[in-house]
């Protein structure tokens, strides 16, 4: 194993690795485990994966499957979110509102349904590698991606309340 | 809103909370070291493990590893189920003392919704969603330590009261963790007997927290069990209670807020019809008239048992907190859901 080409590997891409873990957990501390995990576990097989696919897929889909499946170590303090979040007043930050809203109704949404969410749109990776990360065919992963999108577009259709015409006006 | 939109949106949303990640500056050091543990461990564990076999059969076996993909652990050798490392001898199933309604014997102001109430960590407490974030109360019985050894400590007063307001970092004793934000820990005493904590999330500034506290007044706040239990292992202590997951701690776990080392039992989103998809095979199991789902793997156990109406219940054990099966199964059978239960997402 190469201890430089690994340490450069962590220093190198572990902030993108947390973001992307973030993004899928919206924890920071729950991201930092996933991350570290996924790390410790490349470390171990450094130089397989190395030679294989490399190791940042690797990693991703390590940080990925425990996302998944993760659940023994999951905080008491984590809880459901069983409804989408309170209305948002349409004003002058309404877009920014819209974003934070947003941001909260992606927690509302099943694990598999928001790593489709976070791979497509913030990764823009195409379905087929999508599918090759999560295990499944490209289309589960439409099929993920089209209730997901529709879950969020009603959610956020009803948090919108219709911003009153100035003077009056229609 | 139509699709492009929608997808603008979440775009802009997920860049914007990105950069709210972690930095992760020291995670080098804690990998290499987690890494190299995990070597001697598995040294260790293949060492014991082959001199147990040949002696005890006087012959070598091959010995099973488990698959080298990144959902699997190195060299862990595919020996005995979680079920067989407990250390201590199986407690006996006594009826369960599990309270049927948590209770917290103070009131935040009504003007941020209604709180929600739990135990947690052993601790009564009162969650509320407050100025776009959360505000916990937690009531004590002893005055809490300080929440980290450098700690910046300030006097302060909640309604004519005297308070102790701290301000501390995860990582001031975690060498291991970044830098991480600056937190707010508000105590004060509103009874002779009793302490209550107060932190919110995000961090607020000092002015927030004790105004918050002071609109605190006595009277209890209640919530249901999300699920009446008939047994409980002999000994135990049920350390929480929210509507998503009560948690049994074995004698010599310490109560806290996570799963580790415990039995938790939730409402799952999953009907558990079929055997659970994965990489270890469930195993059938009559709990009650129903048939449930036994997964053992070295590091925890899931019994997961349909409840009829589309969800299944769900028990996750950890090796520290293992039961024989048949006790396993009785003390499932025993457990009944609440209309109060919140399906957990997994």
């Amino acid at each position: 194993m190469s201890g430089v080409e690994f340490t450069e590997f962590v220093l190198g891409r572990s902030p993108a690795l947390l973001r992307f873990a973030y993004l899928l957990t919206g924890d920071r501390h729950l991201a930092e485990d996933l991350t570290q995990e996924g790390l410790v576990r490349a470390h171990r097989r450094w130089s397989g994966i190395v030679s294989a696919e490399g190791p940042e897929p690797y990693v991703r889909k390590a940080i990925l499957r425990q996302y998944l499946s993760w659940r023994r170590r999951r905080s008491f303090a984590e809880r459901p979110v069983a409804e989408p979040p309170d209305a948002v007043a349409a004003d002058a930050t309404g877009r920014f509102d819209e974003t934070d809203a947003m941001w909260s109704l992606l927690a509302t949404l099943p694990r598999s349904q928001r790593a489709v969410m976070v791979l497509r749109y913030y990764e823009d990776l195409p379905d087929a590698e999508i599918a090759r990360l999560l295990g499944c065919s490209a289309s589960t992963v439409r099929v993920h991606a089209f209730h997901a999108l529709q879950k969020l577009r009603a959610a956020l259709a009803t948090t919108r309340e219709p911003a009153p015409a100035p003077g009056g006006q229609p | 809103m139509n699709t492009d939109d929608i997808e603008d949106r979440l775009r802009e949303a997920m860049l914007l909370h990105a950069a709210e990640a972690p930095p992760g500056a020291a995670m080098l050091s804690t990998i290499t070291t987690e890494s190299a543990r995990r070597g001697r461990r598995a040294r260790l564990t293949s060492l014991s493990a082959g001199v147990a076999v040949l002696v005890s059969l006087g012959l070598a076996l091959p010995f099973a590893l488990r698959s080298g993909g990144p959902h699997g652990d190195d060299h862990v050798v595919a020996a005995p189920p979680a079920v067989a490392a407990s250390p201590s001898p199986a407690p006996t199933l006594v009826p369960a003392t599990v309270p049927a309604a948590i209770t917290f014997p103070f009131t935040p102001s009504a003007a941020y919704g209604a709180p929600a109430v739990m135990l947690a960590g052993g601790h009564p407490t009162a969650m509320q969603r407050h100025a776009g974030g959360t505000a916990t109360l937690t009531l004590l019985d002893a005055r809490p330590a300080a929440p980290s050894s450098k700690t910046f400590a300030t006097p302060s007063e909640v309604g004519g009261r005297p308070a102790t307001l701290y301000e501390w970092h995860y990582s001031d004793d975690d060498p291991g963790l970044p830098y991480t934000d600056l937190q707010r820990t508000l105590v004060w005493q509103p009874t002779p007997t009793t302490w209550l904590t107060l932190r919110m999330t995000p961090t607020p500034p000092a002015t927030d927290l004790v105004s918050y506290a002071g609109a605190v007044r006595p009277g209890a706040l209640s919530s249901p069990s999300p699920f009446a239990f008939g047994l409980m292992p002999a000994g135990w202590t049920v350390d929480n209670i929210s509507a998503a997951a009560v948690t049994f701690r074995p004698p010599g776990v310490e109560p806290g807020e996570g799963y580790d080392n415990k039995i938790a039992v939730m409402l799952d989103e999953s009907p558990a019809t079929e055997p659970p998809a994965g990489d270890v095979p469930a195993a059938r199991v009559k709990v009650g008239q129903r048939t449930g789902w036994l997964t053992t793997t070295p590091d925890v156990q899931f019994l997961r048992v349909p409840t009829g109406d589309g969800h299944s219940l769900l028990l996750q054990v950890a090796p520290k907190a293992s039961l024989p099966q048949d006790e396993l199964i009785r003390f499932a059978a025993a457990i009944t859901v609440s209309p109060a239960a919140e399906v957990s997402r997994g």
